[in-house]
């Protein structure tokens, strides 16, 4: 069956468990076994974060992770996106690489940023492709 | 600072993103769409106004062509009775009148004000459907290919059945929308006219307006047929070698019924 998985989650930041939930995300994301790692790091994170020009050329990510951390001990609305498809779709359509699913992901920002109501100035994201066996995804933090 | 997103946006995003994986999957099914929906409209001319047709000249000849071999041929069969023809004379005289009571352009979208006009409207497009059966064949194909790009959408079964569902009730809608828009053009004319018809008349119009559509649908059909034919040709280019052969064969195993519906 063809479809597309997809997982939209918003947390409330006034909650003390939504700090700890977003605090070692972005290590997950980066780190996983199953992420496709960059050409020239050892991890797979991509995106657009104002502070940080080429994330995908950055060695040490850790000061992302603070930056982060960061945002959601002020309270700044934090979400994840999750888009999953079937290995047989995926490898037929070639979104088994990562440039496929970013290029697919950025074309589709500015009605993303339309629909959250925020500024698409104001958006930022950070994600990695995992290839796991059954359900090739790409994650997410808006 | 509302963070909450609802589920209609979620749903929103989720379709984008299927639209833009599947473009190319989804486009077929499109095509696939479109065809039935023309093919509906085709058959369906039955109260339009046949002025654009009649001052084709292309048209004409076919007809003139048609008129000829249609004594000896006659392919199309003749699906309506007079008592039918009578019936739905009659409801269009019903509607005239209360038409007249009406205020505002004569049109399905704009009637909703008045619903007792739009069940008339809605009534007098179904018995239409039923009078021939190539039309809800279309209706059918029509319902089938919206069906399926609904399924698309989503994994489980029941979501499945359940966009199925919502899927024929819109195509349904839709459709009568369509018919109804035809049924109060032809209406609209006749009542700019500002002429008092008789009964006699008005059937003998819609007889002979009738026997039009059905040689408009003859030479729709074979249209139809054309442009199937070139669609074939060019679908069989793009194929490979082995692909060309898997398709022979299983035609030839095909039993005669499926040989023309497959592409």
């Amino acid at each position: 069956m063809n479809n597309v998985v997809f997982l939209f989650e918003s947390f409330n930041p006034n909650k003390r468990t939504t700090f700890f939930k977003h605090k070692n995300y972005t290590n997950y994301l980066a780190y996983s076994e199953y992420a496709i790692r960059n050409a020239n790091t050892t991890h797979g994170l991509f995106g657009k974060i104002d502070k940080f020009s080429n994330i995908e050329e950055m060695e040490d990510i850790e000061t992302i992770n603070k930056h982060i951390t960061k945002l959601a001990d002020r309270k700044v609305p934090i979400y994840r996106c999750t888009i999953s498809l079937d290995e047989y779709d995926a490898t037929r359509l070639g979104y088994d690489s990562q440039e496929k699913w970013k290029e697919l992901f950025e074309s589709k920002l500015v009605s993303f940023a339309k629909k959250m109501n925020i500024k698409y100035e104001d958006l930022q994201y950070t994600g990695a492709v995992h290839l796991e066996s059954g359900h090739p995804h790409f994650q997410c933090m808006i | 600072m509302n963070y909450y997103i609802d589920y209609g946006r979620i749903n929103r995003m989720r379709d984008e993103f299927t639209n833009a994986i599947f473009r190319e999957d989804l486009i077929e099914l499109y095509k696939e769409k479109d065809i039935a929906k023309k093919g509906i409209i085709e058959k369906n001319q039955l109260l339009q106004k046949l002025k654009k047709v009649s001052s084709d000249s292309k048209f004409i000849k076919e007809i003139i062509k048609y008129e000829k071999d249609f004594v000896t041929k006659k392919i199309m069969r003749k699906t309506f009775k007079d008592k039918e023809l009578k019936q739905i004379v009659d409801d269009l005289l019903l509607l005239k009148q209360e038409l007249k009571n009406t205020k505002g352009s004569i049109k399905y979208q704009y009637l909703k004000k008045y619903p007792d006009v739009i069940k008339q409207v809605d009534s007098i497009s179904r018995k239409i459907i039923d009078l021939s059966i190539e039309c809800k064949v279309e209706l059918e194909n029509y319902i089938l290919s919206k069906q399926k790009i609904a399924s698309f959408k989503y994994q489980n079964k029941q979501k499945i059945e359940e966009a199925k569902q919502v899927e024929r009730e819109k195509a349904n809608e839709e459709i009568l929308k369509l018919i109804g828009n035809q049924i109060l053009n032809f209406e609209r004319v006749l009542l700019n006219e500002k002429k008092e018809y008789s009964q006699i008349r008005y059937i003998n119009q819609s007889r002979n307006l009738i026997w039009r559509v059905f040689d408009c649908i003859y030479f729709s059909s074979r249209q139809q047929e054309k442009y199937l034919r070139r669609f074939e040709l060019k679908y069989k280019k793009q194929l490979s070698k082995q692909a060309k052969k898997d398709l022979a064969i299983k035609k030839a195993n095909s039993s005669s019924f499926n040989w023309e519906d497959e592409i």
